[in-house]
């Protein structure tokens, strides 16, 4: 096929002619070509001025690019770690079934493609389903069917994301004191509100819904003829004296949509659409809406807020994210005006370093240490240093980074500007993943806002300070969450990591000094610098200060986005804040740190959050993921889900990695299948030990902590699966469905099955014929009387 | 990636307390210390990459408490204190585990293959792949085509899906068939085929033009052999005894490096031809503007003229498969063919350069410049030069060259070059011809006073006598590594020395020129050559032959105890007075067939060796030469090397007398100076 080449032309005038657009102009003929045909590669090589076969090279390396055209919708199953413990292998099966084509492939009538995607950041309402641009939360194998249909029907898609508004126009600040006087200014107005509703449009709430709650009560306040203005601009008229808009995450995603109200700190929970009048009316009334309150006590008596501590999260849920104002109103600016007017490049450092605050992208290295290293590689070398901010969040389970950057965009960039203005830099970048293009605009609309209100260019705030920042997209590869690969990935090349044995500090993104920091460590400088650091280092543990942002996910009552002060028992996080596991169901383990992190059982629930007791334990603390897992989760299976993961994403440069991920897979897959021997576990083990050596980055080099961790701490249930047991009920080659003497004979699992191994009467107690069966779950997902059980050992 | 080499550091490896430059990588320090650790992806060519993880090494410091950490040395930096340990159980245990892994996965790559079982690697529980892809991943073959070519070739895909190949997986496009990749290839994976007429690989074909001697016109020199990047071009030893070089065109890989280092002329490369080649280069094609400020000539290959097309527009460029076949005549020719200057560009079918090698054209361009100084012609009017990387490298390297000619200082061709034919030959006749066109026109500006500096020898002053050197400097620089060890400028030396014993106070060297007239009378001028002397004579001053002087007063010098043999023609009586008047004994071995030129006949090149035959037996080893010509001549072909057999040295009439100044006899002269040579193993190959 001849593609359009003026199609292709188009794309290319929108990006400067340099190898670092590269990823970005074959994201967008990825969009509009829908595949990027060789001729188009051709082009892109010619007029950017390089090989052809290094624009193959990108163009084969990241995920979200095709050779062949896609269909008309991409359905992308996510395979995330609190998706994969909540069934999202039986729903990828479903979904294959149904539209009759293997992941990967489109089918023949061109309408569908189906496709894996690691992590969506939706974990909260997991297991998660991305048709288009719509997500589906909460699917089940039976629900597949009905999707499908819906899906094949001429589009009455919900639009789930906002529109982006336009920038309001807005005049510079002249200075830090014009700044902080309109901050002032604008806190007392909100101060004067009557009332404020808050709904949340972080990712769990938006996936249930939250835009459609927000037109409901925007028309109920036109019914009820209460004037709700959607900005503090438009509450400037004096006659507008409540207020409505859609905040970023709130932090209960499992209850979602969240509405959150001021007077009373009310969270009104699961909110319909049908609600809106109420809220509206109780609004004006001034009590609280009745059944609508997850706690008459608002959030101070709400047990999965207690005992949180918001300083990362301090403004996400709290402010619209795409209005500067508001985020002036909650005090934000005012650390870099304060920093910019009263404090040396010096003093910030020394405030950053006082604070102890530690990477918050898993590492832990501390950040102070990183800044100051990085003024003495940038004096040594006559660079300035480039500041990055790493919003890859590839971590499968964690969409931390993700509420923050959508939630509160403004509260990163200040931290970025902050930082540029201690270190003395002139550019900075944020690389947000592909999976993410929310965030990709919230990030955009800010970047823009700020630069109106000079907050980003140059003579910033009237000072001496040029910083701009510019957003960078990744491509979808995991492994360019890791440093170096980042950097490449930015410059436009494949992501491979390269050895650090020197440091990105001193040579980093094209060779200069850089600084890499995670999202929310940067969201977490303003307040150290504008507070200074005690009351940071007021909380925590001896190693580990401040507080911690975890998407906790899995098997718990509530999940969602917390924040916590280091030191907080684990126990205390999933128990009190979370409420444990649901009914029925038994705490088995927790799994922190993604792929690198390890699984810790419930002996070690005690342990504080602290980056050297995780570690200690045989797992870490990682970027904030949190995935609970309950009787229903096999460690094994768990521990091959994370090999395969990594074996996906590996970016195949050295050997351990490339060659030992499928091979641990592959042994790990005997055990699951019952035909492993110890002598397989000594494999296993050896294996784990060349990538811990040898391998040439994290990825590699933390692989084997999901398996060791497991190894250690449920041997026993390896042990059971080489005597032919999966006491969980999930690896297929050893367990069967059994329909017991609950069974009312009501017939409703027979049509469903998809191999028809189920024979029924009604009023008669159905069988599954063994031999037919799938294990494909869905008739114990439709079963109304608990009557189809798993069971495991014996033969098969 | 290497820093400042500010220090050197001091490490430990295996124990043994090492010094490194400051900025080295373990790897490299190691191998200087004669330890070796294996690797799979490294190439001395090459930047590391640290890809195959077979270097690890295990480095602690007394500082880090007892941590150890396993590198790979080939990126590691050495810094003070550090103990390296090379071989340990963890080393071992580490590199057992990567090769397990690789063996699996290629199990009929013989070098993973044998790797694995010195580590005691296994596949037992591993899934080994029933029809292995031998391709380790090492990234060698696509970092030497970034580095060194076009970057034909990259990996597509990640993962265990990551493979080495051209863009969509068709015969690329940019690959100019240097065959770097397969050269570099440790599994021997890239198949690359070479056939009489052409070089197959990535399922592309290119056509070579292999490299060709006219038996007729090789002496057997061997400058081929040296110059010859990939061992191809042989001095081979003939039944009938006679040495001859041989290109087997199987193996030939059609560089042309061999053909501007043949005295001769007698290699021809196909396709390339000298007679194709010049008037290609003074053609008036490819959009020369006349009356242009600046006209510049390029020799270029592929990958610059792929990689920068547009870039040598209006000015003249000659595109070779490799500039390796450029010459000496070739780059004279240019500027005697309008052109203000000649580049050329190097970095291109490097696979000759791998092992660390200079680019052949480095050492023609040397020797072009020096020759071009020396005639007048200003020296940066020819370069050599490698681009710098990327696309725009050779254009802007092309464009600095042609803006930096707008600014020399006005020399012999600034009036306009002198029009020339076409040389007959690409050999040194051609060089010379070429030569002589600017020594004897009226505008010559010859000027050897730097070669004098380099070489010792002085420049008369104002006394009455000087030896006039004429063209001998040219001629010495161009035949410096043809005729070792004999050297024209030892001739010279031994001229100064003498001179003055036999009543002639030269006291340093002169050169006259065609532009210079006559000199003022009494001033007493000798020369080495009759041809010389009739010259100068023809101009009005007075010459003397030196073989003249030392047949007249040559008895005035110190004789051996012993009167030793030299080989000369019996029946030329001047050369048996020569030899008489030193009190040497004259062997004759006949009429000395050379002529005036470099290049000769096969009957000529006959009779010549039945001479050293004849000298040899008779046990005379030297042999008197009558002009420099000739004794450059008859250097060529005893020239040393290591398959000499023959032990006869020309020498020149001046050298015998300086010979008796210092009482060393002609043999032991022979020995002393290290002529004395092994015979060839070598058996004769046709």
């Amino acid at each position: 096929m001849h593609p359009d080449i003026s199609a292709v032309d188009a794309v290319l005038a929108r990006y400067p002619a340099h190898e670092a657009s590269l990823v970005m102009i074959l994201q967008d003929l990825q969009d509009t070509l829908r595949h990027l045909p060789p001729e188009a590669l051709e082009r892109v090589a010619e007029r950017l001025a390089l090989p052809v076969s290094d624009v193959f090279s990108v163009a084969t390396f990241y995920k979200v690019f095709t050779r062949e055209p896609v269909g008309r919708t991409v359905v992308q199953v996510c395979k995330g770690t609190a998706c994969h413990v909540r069934g999202a292998q039986l729903i990828e099966e479903a979904l294959s079934r149904e539209l009759g084509v293997a992941p990967g492939e489109t089918t023949e009538d061109r309408a569908f493609t189906l496709r894996t995607v690691n992590c969506v950041g939706a974990c909260a309402m997991a297991p998660v389903v991305v048709a288009g641009d719509t997500y589906h939360a909460e699917v089940a194998p039976a629900k597949v069917a009905r999707l499908v249909k819906q899906w094949r029907r001429p589009s009455e898609t919900a639009k789930q994301a906002p529109g982006r508004r336009p920038s309001a126009r807005r005049a510079r600040f002249p200075s830090p004191k014009a700044l902080l006087d309109r901050s002032r200014e604008l806190a007392s107005r909100r101060a004067d509100l009557r009332g404020e509703i808050r709904v949340c449009g972080g990712p769990g709430c938006l996936a249930a819904g939250s835009t459609k709650v927000l037109e409901a009560i925007r028309e109920a306040g036109d019914r009820l003829h209460v004037s709700l203005g959607l900005s503090l601009e438009a509450c400037a008229d004096t006659s507008v004296s409540r207020r409505v808009s859609l905040t970023g995450c709130q932090g209960l995603c499992q209850r979602g949509p969240l509405v959150h109200l001021d007077p009373g700190d009310i969270v009104y929970e699961a909110v319909k659409p049908s609600d809106a009048e109420a809220i509206v009316q109780a609004l004006v009334d001034g009590r609280v809406a009745e059944g609508l309150a997850g706690d008459r006590r608002g959030r101070a008596g709400h047990p999965f807020y207690q005992g949180q501590v918001l300083k990362a999260l301090a403004t996400c849920g709290r402010v619209d994210p795409e209005d500067l104002d508001d985020y002036l109103a909650a005090g934000g600016f005012r650390a870099l005006a304060h920093a910019l007017s009263a404090l040396s490049p010096g003093a910030v450092l020394d405030r950053v370093a006082a604070s102890g605050l530690r990477g918050r992208g898993g590492a832990g290295f501390p950040t102070g240490r990183k800044w100051r290293s990085a003024v003495s590689a940038a004096r040594r070398s006559g660079f300035p240093p480039y500041l990055l901010c790493n919003g890859d969040e590839g971590d499968p389970g964690a969409f931390m980074d993700r509420a923050i950057m959508e939630g509160s965009p403004f509260q990163v960039l200040e931290g970025m500007l902050i930082g540029a203005y201690a270190l003395g830099a002139r550019e900075g970048w944020i690389y947000v993943r592909h999976e993410y293009p929310l965030a990709v605009t919230r990030l955009e609309h800010a970047i823009e806002t700020c630069r109106a209100a000079g907050l980003l260019g140059d003579r910033i705030l009237g000072t001496e300070l040029c910083f701009d920042i510019r957003i960078s997209r990744g491509g979808g590869a995991f492994v360019c969450g890791e440093s170096t690969a980042l950097m490449r990935s930015i410059e436009g090349k494949v992501g491979e990591p390269r050895a650090k044995y020197v440091r990105s500090v001193e040579r980093g993104l094209y060779d200069k000094p850089t600084v890499l920091n995670n999202v929310e460590t940067w969201a977490l400088v303003p307040e150290i610098v504008l507070e200074g650091p005690e009351p940071f280092t007021a909380l925590g543990t001896e190693g580990s200060k401040g507080t911690k942002a975890f998407s906790l996910s899995g098997s718990v009552r509530r999940t969602g986005l917390v924040e916590v002060p280091m030191g907080t028992s684990l126990r205390q996080l999933i128990f009190d804040i979370g409420g444990g596991p649901p009914p029925g169901r038994r705490f088995k383990a927790v799994q922190t740190g993604g792929p690198s992190g390890g699984c810790l059982p419930e002996s070690e629930l005690h342990l504080p959050i602290d980056f050297e007791a995780l570690e200690r334990a045989g797992s870490m603390m990682g970027s904030g993921g949190m995935i609970v897992m309950d009787d229903r989760t096999c460690m094994v299976d768990v521990a091959r889900y994370f090999i395969s993961f990594l074996a996906t994403e590996s970016c195949g440069k050295c050997a351990p990695c490339r060659l030992g991920l499928p091979q641990l897979s592959a042994l790990l897959k005997q055990v699951q299948e019952g035909k492993a021997t110890e002598a397989h576990l000594e494999a296993i083990e050896d294996v784990c030990g060349g990538l811990a050596e040898s391998s040439l980055c994290g990825l590699g080099k933390s692989a084997p902590n999901p398996v060791l961790s497991t190894l250690r701490y449920f041997r026993e249930e390896y042990i059971a699966h080489l005597e032919g047991r999966c006491p969980a009920g999930i690896c297929k080659e050893l367990i069967r469905y059994e329909i017991d003497d609950n069974c009312t004979g009501c017939l409703l699992c027979v049509a469903p099955c998809p191999a028809d191994a189920i024979t029924g009467e009604r009023d008669q107690i159905h069988l599954i014929d063994d031999n037919l069966c799938t294990r494909c779950g869905i008739c114990e997902s439709v079963c109304n009387y608990g009557a189809v059980k798993v069971v495991t050992g014996g033969q098969r | 990636m290497n820093g400042v080499f500010r220090d050197t550091v001091t490490l430990t490896i295996d124990g043994r307390r090492i010094r490194a430059k400051a900025g080295q990588f373990v790897l490299q320090a190691a191998r200087d210390a004669g330890i070796s650790i294996p690797t799979l992806c490294d190439h001395p060519a090459l930047e590391p990459a640290g890809a195959c993880r077979v270097c690890v090494v295990e480095v602690t410091h007394p500082d880090w408490g007892g941590w150890h950490g396993l590198m790979t040395s080939c990126l590691y930096p050495v810094s003070d204190g550090i103990e390296v340990f090379t071989n340990s159980h963890t080393v071992r245990e580490a590199r057992r585990r990567v090769l397990s892994l690789l063996a699996a996965r290629s199990p009929g790559a013989t070098l993973i293959q044998e790797m694995a079982s010195e580590y005691d690697a296994n596949t037992r529980w591993l899934v080994v792949e029933a029809e292995g892809d031998n391709c380790i991943l090492c990234g060698l073959c696509t970092r030497v085509c970034a580095s060194y070519a076009t970057t034909a070739i990259g990996t597509s895909g990640r993962g265990a899906d990551k493979q080495v190949g051209p863009f969509a997986g068709k015969p690329p496009d940019d690959c100019v068939g240097c065959g770097a990749c397969a050269m570099v290839c440790p599994t021997g994976v890239i198949e690359a085929e070479r056939t009489a007429a052409d070089y197959r690989i990535w399922e592309r074909v290119f056509p070579t033009s292999v490299c060709v001697i006219d038996t007729a016109q090789c002496i057997g020199c061997g400058a081929c052999e040296e110059a010859c990047p990939f061992h191809v071009a042989r001095v081979v030893r003939k039944a009938d005894g006679t040495l001859l070089a041989h290109i087997p065109a199987e193996h030939c890989r059609g560089c042309g490096a061999c053909v501007a280092p043949c005295p001769t002329g007698a290699i021809r490369q196909e396709t390339l031809p000298w007679e194709v080649v010049a008037p290609r280069f003074a053609s008036v094609e490819a959009g020369m503007a006349a009356d242009k400020g600046t006209t510049a000539g390029v020799v270029a290959c592929q990958r610059s003229t792929r990689a920068d097309p547009g870039a040598f527009d209006g000015h003249r460029a000659l595109e070779v498969p490799c500039v390796g076949r450029v010459s000496v005549p070739l780059l004279l020719y240019g500027l005697t063919q309008g052109l203000d200057g000649v580049l050329v560009l190097g970095r291109h079918q490097s696979t000759c350069r791998l092992d660390g090698a200079e680019d052949p054209a480095v050492a023609v361009v040397t020797q072009a410049r020096e020759v071009a100084r020396m005639v007048g012609i200003h020296p940066d009017r020819i370069r050599f030069d490698d681009p710098p990387p990327g696309r725009n490298g050779p254009g802007e390297t092309f464009r600095n060259f042609a803006a930096m000619l707008g600014t020399l200082e006005p020399d012999i061709l600034s009036a306009g070059p002198p029009s020339t034919a076409v040389p007959a030959s690409e050999g040194l006749d051609g060089t010379l011809e070429i030569l002589d066109t600017f020594y004897d026109t009226p505008r010559a500006s010859v000027d050897f006073s730097v070669w004098c500096g380099q070489e010792g020898i002085p420049v008369a002053g104002d006394r009455k006598a000087a030896l006039n050197i004429d063209r001998l400097p040219l001629w010495d620089v161009l035949t410096r590594s043809a005729t070792r060890p004999t050297r024209l400028v030892a001739v010279i030396r031994a001229a100064l020395e003498v001179l003055p014993e036999l009543g002639v106070p030269v006291d340093g060297v002169t050169w006259l020129l065609a532009n210079q007239g006559a000199r003022s009378a009494g001033t007493i001028c000798c020369t080495l050559c009759p041809e010389e002397r009739r010259r100068i004579e023809a101009a009005g001053v007075k010459a003397f032959l030196v073989d003249d002087l030392i047949r007249e007063r040559g008895a005035r010098l110190p004789r051996l105890p012993c009167p030793d043999r030299v080989a000369c023609d019996g029946h030329d009586q001047r050369q048996v007075d020569l030899l008489d008047a030193l009190g040497l004994e004259p062997v004759d071995v006949g009429r000395d067939p050379l002529p005036d030129r470099f290049a000769l006949s096969s009957g000529e090149r006959t009779f010549a060796d039945a001479r050293l035959v004849k000298a040899e037996a008779a046990g005379a080893h030297v042999l008197l030469t009558t002009t420099p010509r000739a004794l450059v001549r008859w250097g060529m072909m005893t020239r040393q090397g290591t398959w000499r057999t023959s032990r006869v040295v020309p020498v020149s009439g001046v050298q015998l007398a300086a010979m008796a100044l210092s009482g060393t006899s002609p043999s032991a002269w022979a020995v002393e100076a290290g002529m004395l040579w092994e015979t060839s193993s070598r058996e004769a190959t046709r």
